[in-house]
């Protein structure tokens, strides 16, 4: 595997095969663990298409299979609002992803046909909270005032925000500005002209992290996006992969 | 697979050392989104970070706007500050042909020899009014850079390629429609296809080059409108050899504008 100089930790990386996907399109752990290489990147925190494209047991389960005995795949489980029945209760849910080592969730509200709103989602979020679980939302899954919510009644809670687009900067600053715990992944479409440099003068560099949104985009992408921001080395190891680490370092397991 | 001396540089965050030339790029800011650093030395601080030789740029408030005078004269200005650093485009627009041509052979005077076209304006490229300024542009084989979205635009394309044979049209976000233009330079040795989307496709440069060749491929980000630094990973680090992506970095681009790679 290639050595760069940062450590990067990739946020961004769902396994298995997405829907809509070209016949081409990579899916596999092999698959997966190859772009990492080719892309000097060490690990990554992976989901699986097949819990909001199949089934959400399912796919927790086969991630706990892909990502087991790994040293370089972290679990990324994706949860739902508990009260229909179709999964365990979220603290056992939370309990059981910390026991196969996965260290945050995926939130996928609308695929998966839920809602944010804290009449649907507070227990869930809840329980993240407490324990300090990251949850990750592709932004195209929610929208800012449904997100304003989640972080008015669950100001701790820590949301990772995935999958931004380069036109959203007007809405973004002010509302990282709000949210202290709100992290942004910089992978695609956040392919803003100086956007790293940008946010990190406005919000600090202690938010912001390492994306690839692997398969769907080229790995290299957001690889050369965060090292070739102009911004102090000490900032870039935070951006490549320590916030990362961090954030999963201070799940209470 | 050992990284090639491209491809260590991009991962060392290092500037690459080969010749760079990004054929798309945009100077100015915009009504949609902020684009505060999009200024020739914005720009130029950017390029040197990754070693970016030169970037051809169009005014954004032109190519995407009502203001294409504006929009040239930031170009203008951007290659008095930065000669060596910037290829101009000059961007025409409707209502009226004779203007939109007055408007190119007064940037041409100033040392642009390049046309950007944008379909954020309405008419389709084969459209009167911009026959006069493509007539003229085709005759000094000057290059043009169309922006191309998958619209079903091939037969346009095909007529363009085929009545101004003396221009290279580069089409600008060929992911949009991979295949489509694909066919197009296949059939068209004037037709090349250049890289950029905000997507960054997974595996798009070794696709574009095996089914239409590196020589036909340019690297492009639409810098200025989104990063420099987001799409040259996509090349640095693909999986092609160190050859092919010398020529879509930089050869390839050199030779349509007339530059010494």
């Amino acid at each position: 595997m290639p050595t760069p100089g940062f450590d990067l930790f990739d946020c961004d990386a769902a396994l298995g095969r997405r829907h809509g996907a070209t016949a081409l399109e990579p899916h596999s752990k092999a698959d997966l663990l190859a772009s990492m290489d080719r892309c000097g990147i060490r690990r990554a925190l992976v989901a699986h298409h097949s819990a909001w494209f199949s089934e959400v047991n399912l796919g927790n389960r086969l991630l706990t299979e892909e990502t087991a005995a790994s040293d370089r795949l972290v679990g990324c489980w994706t949860a739902v609002p508990d009260d229909a029945g179709d999964t365990e209760r979220i603290p056992r849910v939370l309990q059981n992803m910390l026991a196969a080592g996965g260290r945050a969730v995926r939130l996928m509200p609308k695929t998966m046909l839920w809602n944010l709103a804290e009449w649907c989602s507070g227990k869930l979020c809840t329980s993240l909270q407490e324990r300090q679980i990251p949850a990750l939302i592709p932004l195209e899954e929610t929208s800012f005032d449904a997100l304003h919510g989640v972080l008015t009644h669950h100001p701790q809670l820590r949301v990772m925000l995935l999958q931004l687009s380069y036109r959203i900067d007007r809405e973004l600053y002010p509302f990282a500005l709000a949210h202290p715990n709100l992290y942004l992944s910089m992978s695609p479409r956040y392919s803003s002209h100086d956007g790293i440099e940008r946010l990190r003068d406005q919000i600090g560099p202690e938010r912001l992290l390492f994306g690839t949104r692997w398969p769907e985009s080229e790995p290299g992408a957001g690889v050369s996006f965060t090292l070739y921001a102009r911004i102090p080395d000490s900032d870039k190891r935070l951006i490549a992969g320590a916030n990362l680490d961090r954030l999963l370092a201070e799940v209470l397991a | 697979m050992k990284p090639d001396a491209i491809a260590r540089a991009v991962l060392a965050g290092k500037p690459l050392d080969v010749p760079v030339i990004d054929a798309h790029g945009h100077i100015g800011s915009w009504h949609q989104f902020p684009m505060p650093r999009s200024t020739s030395a914005g720009l130029v601080a950017a390029m040197d970070g990754i070693g970016i030789d030169r970037l051809a740029i169009s005014g954004i408030v032109g190519a995407c706007g009502m203001n294409p005078v504006e929009g040239n004269n930031m170009v203008l200005d951007a290659l008095t500050s930065h000669p060596d650093r910037f290829i101009g485009y000059a961007v025409v627009t409707p209502p009226n042909a004779d203007a939109a041509l007055a408007e190119f052979k007064r940037c041409e005077a100033r040392g642009l020899r390049a046309l950007k076209l944008h379909t954020w304006h309405g008419p389709l490229y084969t459209d009167a009014v911009y026959r006069p300024t493509l007539e003229y542009v085709n005759a000094r084989k000057y290059p043009v850079l169309l922006h191309t979205w998958g619209a079903g635009d091939m037969k346009m394309l095909a007529e363009l390629a085929t009545t101004y044979a003396g221009s290279m049209w580069i089409l600008g976000h060929t992911p949009s429609d991979l295949d489509g233009y694909i066919s197009l330079a296949a059939r068209f040795p004037n037709v090349a296809l250049e890289t950029c989307c905000s997507n960054a496709p997974f595996g798009l440069i070794e696709y574009l080059v095996a089914e239409a060749g590196a020589d036909r491929v340019l690297f492009g980000s639409d810098a200025g409108f989104t990063s420099m630094a987001m799409m040259i990973g996509r090349i640095g680090l693909a999986n092609i050899s160190v050859a092919d992506k010398q020529k879509i970095l930089g050869e390839n681009a050199a030779r349509i504008f007339g530059l010494a790679a």
